[in-house]
């Protein structure tokens, strides 16, 4: 019951939202107003009732995909799965002074903030790829993380198995080898080597 | 001529010679003739001509929503001429000017001012307008993220070749922006894909979200590689992707970045294939990953954006703040951010984007003043700061548009009628409105209005039929902008919408 209440609030949440925009609910400017424009944005947006999926499951035609998953370019994970992610594969919570990073640049790398109009940007850019990258190096050189990869520069299956939850493909282990080319303090390697796993697409996309 | 003095170099010097020369004689305080002198000088006529086509361009497109009306800056000929005839007012079918007919300043090449704005004087021999535009076609009254002048050719439909404009704006919905596809790059987009032509180090171009509503801009790379712009969403994520100071690279050395670079193209390499991608996906990703690659480690360029008190004074004086539901910065301070970081050669393309909340019924003066000072006055600012930098007018581009449709001149009236506006300033523009409104009849209480089209002398020839034929074909807008950033026929001809369309040659000196 308490869970069925908690759906309805939530809907209704959702629902008063659609209401917002749905009315182009325009404070009135000092002069002037936004009335004609109201009834005309509400009319156009009320639109016929069978745009939306059909809700006839009785058989016959078979329905339309609900949507279209982009297959033309990768989307990143949401932030906040992105950071969960981290943080497991990391062993600390997300309260812990390695993440500063990532959270000081949470808008650059797509987080949202609806409240002040920001909303989630999960395009996968150079520009994101050079800021994950920033906000990344800390975690990669902190003590815990180390000590829970201690073998990461001869072995990366175990933080490949935590990031990826599975075991690392052999073109995948190939390319951990070759991030360590010609380095030859351990430490460096050691950054490369996390770096590369917790910037690939297995990792941050979907 | 005689020979080229390069040959006067060493052989062996001459690579690092050019190189030099070039990097310098590149920088925007170079005058145009003194470069074209000293490459004709040092190269010959034939490479001085080359080197002036692979110059740097400053673009900067400015996407003003909702609608807008630059009834109090650019009057229109037949309306400023017969302004004492003209039922004037806030309401109906008034026209909503608050002027009398005395108050309009006849400025030369068909431009007629309002004492709004009449600080653009100085520069009207490089601003050029147009205002018989083809329409919007947004579901409600007009109201649409693309306009048909900055992606000619965009439907409803996906038809074949065309891809949706819209899948890169953060947080777009379809109300009030429509789902357009499209074949044919936005003008930033495209701007932004062609300086990395030419200097592939080059950080990337930005947008500013900055519209108050949950109305957006859509700007469109159509598949070029790298050109989709930095969405910036705040003013906050402005100042982080532009850093006061740079303490510490993401990587320590070219090396590294090559590294991790090679790595991840070969570890994503089966991502594509497990998860349905397709071969568009992975040519993207890698052509993000190659350019990441020259961000992991770079020569840092840093700047200072937050404005000191005598630059916001410059800038802000006198224009208003932004009128809307969810203020998100000014337009002056959207002027002054792209005054800055392009005359650092920080970035070479900027959009900005901002609105006043769309208003029908009553257009009363103070919006029809607001707006004139959110528009007239920072393009003013910008174009004189500009022009201090010896050689950078030259090469700058402004573009405005009405983004989502104007108005016609009555007070109630809506984008999807009237006008839609451009106005394009830079150095290689010959300025001039190019058109005209004139009233067709009275009705009482206002009028209705005739729109008249340039041809192709500019002059105001072509009137705008009942069914809207006649109207100037956004890709002919679109083309105009495009040659005057000096942008190669040979990439513009691989779309179809705008490949073979004729520039307006009678708005540009080039």
């Amino acid at each position: 019951m308490t869970m069925l209440r908690h759906h309805l609030l939530l809907a209704a949440t959702l629902g008063c939202g659609a209401c917002y925009i749905g009315n182009g609910s325009d404070p009135a400017p000092a002069s002037g107003d936004s009335a004609a424009d109201d009834a005309a944005d509400d009319a156009a947006d009320d639109g016929p009732a069978d745009d939306g999926p059909s809700s006839d499951t009785s058989g016959g035609d078979p329905l339309d995909d609900p949507f279209d998953i982009p297959v033309d370019e990768v989307q990143l994970l949401p932030f906040h799965v992105r950071v969960a992610n981290l943080s497991a594969v990391a062993g600390a919570t997300t309260d812990h002074p390695m993440f500063s990073e990532v959270f000081a640049r949470r808008y650059q790398l797509g987080d949202h903030d609806y409240a002040n109009g920001v909303a989630p940007d999960l395009r996968w850019s150079a520009q994101k790829m050079e800021t994950w990258v920033v906000a990344l190096k800390p975690i990669c050189d902190d003590p815990t993380f180390q000590a829970r990869y201690p073998t990461l520069v001869a072995d990366p299956t175990p933080l490949v198995k935590a990031a990826f939850a599975r075991e690392p493909d052999a073109e995948e282990l190939q390319a951990l080898a070759d991030v360590q080319q010609g380095i030859t303090d351990t430490a460096t390697r050691h950054r490369m080597v996390c770096l590369a796993v917790l910037t690939s697409l297995e990792f941050v996309a979907r | 001529m005689g020979k080229p003095r390069i040959h006067d170099v060493k052989p062996c010097r001459r690579r690092e010679f050019m190189k030099w020369a070039t990097a310098l004689l590149a920088a925007p305080a170079v005058p145009a003739a003194v470069r074209f002198a000293v490459n004709e000088q040092l190269f010959g006529e034939a490479k001085a001509f080359a080197a002036e086509g692979a110059l740097p361009t400053y673009f900067i497109e400015m996407n003003l929503r909702d609608q807008w009306d630059f009834g109090h800056v650019f009057v229109p000929p037949g309306l400023a001429t017969n302004m004492a005839n003209i039922m004037r007012g806030g309401s109906g079918d008034s026209c909503s000017f608050f002027f009398t007919a005395d108050q309009i300043v006849s400025a030369g090449n068909n431009f007629y001012l309002t004492p709004d704005s009449t600080m653009l004087m100085p520069h009207l021999d490089n601003i050029a307008v147009v205002e018989a535009n083809e329409l919007c076609t947004g579901a409600i009254h007009g109201h649409e993220s693309v306009n048909a002048m900055r992606s000619p050719g965009r439907t409803k439909n996906p038809d074949s070749g065309k891809s949706a404009v819209w899948m890169n704006e953060p947080g777009y919905e379809e109300q009030g922006n429509d789902f357009y596809y499209s074949s044919t790059p936005t003008p930033a987009s495209l701007h932004n894909y062609w300086q990395k032509q030419i200097t592939p180090d080059l950080i990337n171009g930005i947008t500013l979200k900055f519209i108050s509503r949950f109305h957006s801009i859509s700007h469109y790379g159509a598949g070029l590689p790298n050109s989709e712009l930095t969405r910036i969403q705040s003013v906050q994520m402005l100042y982080d992707t532009f850093p006061q100071s740079v303490e510490q690279l993401p990587l320590a050395s070219p090396e590294e970045a090559a590294l991790l670079t090679a790595a991840l193209k070969r570890a994503d390499g089966g991502f594509f294939g497990r998860h349905g991608f397709s071969e568009t996906a992975r040519a993207t990703h890698e052509a993000n990953l190659a350019e990441a690659e020259g961000r992991w480690y770079h020569t840092p360029k840093i700047i200072d954006l937050p404005f000191t008190p005598e630059e916001q004074t410059y800038w802000q004086t006198d224009v208003p703040d932004q009128v809307g539901d969810n203020k998100k910065a000014n337009i002056w301070e959207q002027a002054g951010w792209a005054f800055k970081l392009l005359s650092n050669d920080i970035i070479r393309t900027m959009a900005l984007e901002f609105d006043y909340l769309d208003v029908h019924d009553t257009r009363e003066e103070s919006v029809m003043k607001t707006m004139a000072a959110q528009s007239a006055i920072p393009l003013t600012r910008l174009i004189e700061s500009i022009k201090a930098i010896p050689g950078m007018w030259e090469r700058t581009i402004i573009a405005v548009y009405s983004a989502d449709g104007g108005r016609s001149p009555s007070a109630n009236s809506y984008g999807n009628e009237g006008k839609n506006s451009f106005v394009l300033a830079g150095g290689r523009v010959k300025g001039g409105y190019y058109g005209d409104v004139q009233v067709a009849s009275n009705t009482g209480s206002g009028h209705t209005w005739n729109y008249f089209a340039p041809d192709d002398n500019g002059a105001p020839t072509i009137q705008v039929g009942g069914d809207n034929s006649g109207r100037l074909n956004g890709a002919r807008t679109w083309r105009t902008v495009v040659k005057a950033l000096g942008i190669d026929d040979e990439v513009v001809s691989q779309f179809p919408d705008v490949a073979g369309v004729s520039p307006l040659d009678f708005m540009l000196n080039v």
